[in-house]
């Protein structure tokens, strides 16, 4: 903390007051001005919404994704690769995870399928989504994973080696994802996908705001 | 965790309570929402028990009722004490990712090459003039050829890694005891509330620092060069239930802790069943007796025969068998003797159940004379082997 006192002022920054947030949040929310408020990061705040959710089901919770939208800008004189490449569907947004989980490997094949949908396929909420997991991965690293993504996925069709590829973020936001709970596990609300119930156990007793 | 420094809030500069549960805190003074910040607070989860109270008691029973064990001490031993303690662990979870330039083996074989090859008039020279040189030339031309082309792996995908964050060997037991348990229902793992887990048990504190285990457990972030960097580590303080019975068997007191989560034994000591060593040690004795006795019967009806001149000759032989004869029926008693006294117990490990010694045995009565005899031997063979001056 480097002499500084760990108590920070919790407040919306916009609007000041208090934002929403449990026990273990690191990142809060203001439903009134739809802003994720970072406390670590002096207050920096990030637009959040809720997505609505594209199948039917039954009790909901929301869980909180970094979404990040940028380019991949590539270096490759190849031009078979670069071909094989430019078949591929260009990904979209990248939701990385920002709730706790214990097994994040579920969370990869989520990250590309998100990646995959159409543009224009998400809709935002109108309604303030309740209950909502608590948000405790700051926004760190997620340009780094977001390139790390982009080239697996190209590797599916060409070898990357020696590419040289950085990725650049125009965008981060936090966005919350409808999850239904279903006898036998968990099933998000965008894509239909089943987890296992005790993946998400932790959120058994989900902190209500 | 034990926050015991005050904090002072940053609105009103009142004293504030260090956060026990949540980051969120509030001012009591001006009633402002804050927000802590320092790196020792973590998330707390709590591994619910696998098995009910009468469950536990039932495993308990099981390991009670072990062949060792003196028997009926499953029914006789008395329970006195019953608890459950929460051992703290680390849970780090996270990301680690890079591209790893892996190289790819292809083997490539022209087949239709070769063939034509073993027909061309070239190779059939080469065949007939003999020469060694020529031949292999012409062989390789139709051997398959391994071919490594360059490749990558791009990784992507998390860790977890699991250390104590409690001194474990006050209990006698270590985490990979617990490892697999915790592991295998970590899914079931839920936030604990310290006040509800008191009301269970004893929540033991966290006395080995995160820092400790960020260093020597996990590698430093951003390390790069080719290998995978970790790109984001999530430390959790997950709690595993453990149950301790005390008992009581007769004037002594054991210990046994049992996992709650797979209803293994972790550690402790039980007393060991005296009825076998002591037919141990009655077996060897009697055998012992029977066998000198078989040998002096021997010796007497050999030496009734003999004429005073052969008795003479046969004398120092009849001597050392009698020696021998009592070395043996000595060690048969000595061993009896251990067998009876030694303080055995069962000690309970994570491993199985293991035979061991509570404490030194006692000495021996039989020490004097094997003092006598080890400094006989010693003295003799000094004596033998002193290096003689020369005349």
């Amino acid at each position: 903390m480097n002499g500084r006192s760990p108590l920070l002022p919790l407040s919306c920054p916009r609007c000041g007051s208090d934002p929403l947030g449990g026990g273990a949040s690191r990142v809060f929310l203001c439903p009134s001005c739809r802003l994720a408020v970072v406390p670590e990061e002096g207050s920096r705040t990030y637009p959040a919404f809720a997505l609505r959710p594209r199948i039917p089901g039954g009790r909901r919770t929301y869980l909180p994704f970094w979404r990040v939208t940028g380019q991949l800008i590539l270096r490759e004189d190849h031009p078979d690769k670069l071909a094989a490449w430019r078949r591929l569907k260009p990904l979209g947004a990248f939701f990385f995870p920002a709730f706790l989980l214990l097994r994040m490997g579920y969370y990869d094949d989520l990250t590309l399928r998100y990646g995959l949908l159409e543009e224009g396929s998400l809709e935002e909420d109108d309604g303030w989504p309740v209950p909502v997991a608590d948000g405790v991965r700051l926004a760190r690293g997620l340009q780094e994973q977001a390139r790390l993504s982009w080239l697996a996925y190209l590797d599916r069709a060409a070898d990357v080696t020696g590419l040289e590829a950085r990725f650049e973020a125009e965008k981060v936001d936090y966005a919350l994802v409808p999850f239904f709970l279903e006898k036998e596990g968990w099933r998000d609300g965008l894509l239909g996908i089943r987890f296992p119930k005790g993946l998400l156990a932790a959120l058994e007793t989900p902190p209500v705001p | 965790m034990a926050l015991t420094r005050t904090l002072s809030c940053p609105a009103c500069a009142g004293a504030v309570a260090p956060p026990v549960v949540s980051r969120k805190i509030r001012c009591p003074y001006c009633g402002k929402a804050l927000y802590y910040a320092g790196e020792d607070f973590l998330p707390r989860l709590v591994l619910p028990p696998a098995f009910s109270e009468a469950e536990t008691r039932g495993l308990l029973e099981r390991i009670l009722r072990q062949r060792l064990l003196p028997p009926g001490m499953a029914d006789r031993s008395r329970v006195l004490d019953r608890r459950r303690l929460y051992l703290p662990f680390y849970l780090l979870t996270g990301r680690r990712g890079g591209v790893l330039e892996t190289g790819r083996e292809r083997v490539v074989s022209d087949a239709l090459g070769g063939r034509l090859a073993r027909f061309s008039p070239l190779n059939r020279l080469a065949a007939a003039s003999g020469d060694p040189e020529l031949v292999q030339m012409a062989g390789r031309v139709e051997r398959p050829r391994v071919v490594v082309e360059e490749d990558s792996r791009v990784v992507l995908g998390d860790f977890r890694y699991f250390y104590p964050a409690a001194s474990l060997k006050e209990w006698g037991f270590d985490d990979g005891d617990l490892r697999e348990a915790a592991l295998a229902r970590l899914e079931t793992a839920r936030p604990a509330r310290l006040e509800e887990m008191a009301a269970h048990g004893e929540v033991v504190d966290p006395t080995i620092p995160l820092e400790t285990i960020l260093e020597k457990g996990v590698a430093g972030p951003g390390g790069r060069g080719g290998e995978l960097a970790i790109l984001e580590v999530q430390p959790a303080l997950l709690f595993l239930p453990v149950a301790v019975f005390s008992l009581a068997w007769g004037p002594r007191l054991f210990d046994v802790m049992i996992s709650e989560l797979d209803g293994k034994a972790l550690s402790g000591t039980l007393p060991v069943r005296r009825d076998w060593p002591v037919a141990a040690g009655a077996l060897f004795t009697a055998a012992a007796g029977f066998f000198s006795g078989q040998v002096l019967r021997a010796l007497w009806a050999a030496s009734s025969g003999l004429t005073p001149a052969q008795t003479q000759v046969l004398r120092p032989w009849g001597l050392m068998v009698l020696a021998v004869t009592f070395l043996l029926a000595a060690g048969g008693l000595d061993v009896a003797w251990a067998l009876l006294r030694t303080p055995f117990v069962l000690r309970v490990t994570g491993a199985g159940p293991r035979l061991d010694r509570e404490g030194p045995v006692p000495p021996s009565p039989l020490n004097p004379l094997r003092r006598l005899l080890a400094a006989a031997l010693v003295e003799g063979a000094a004596g033998a082997l002193a290096p003689r001056s020369r005349r």
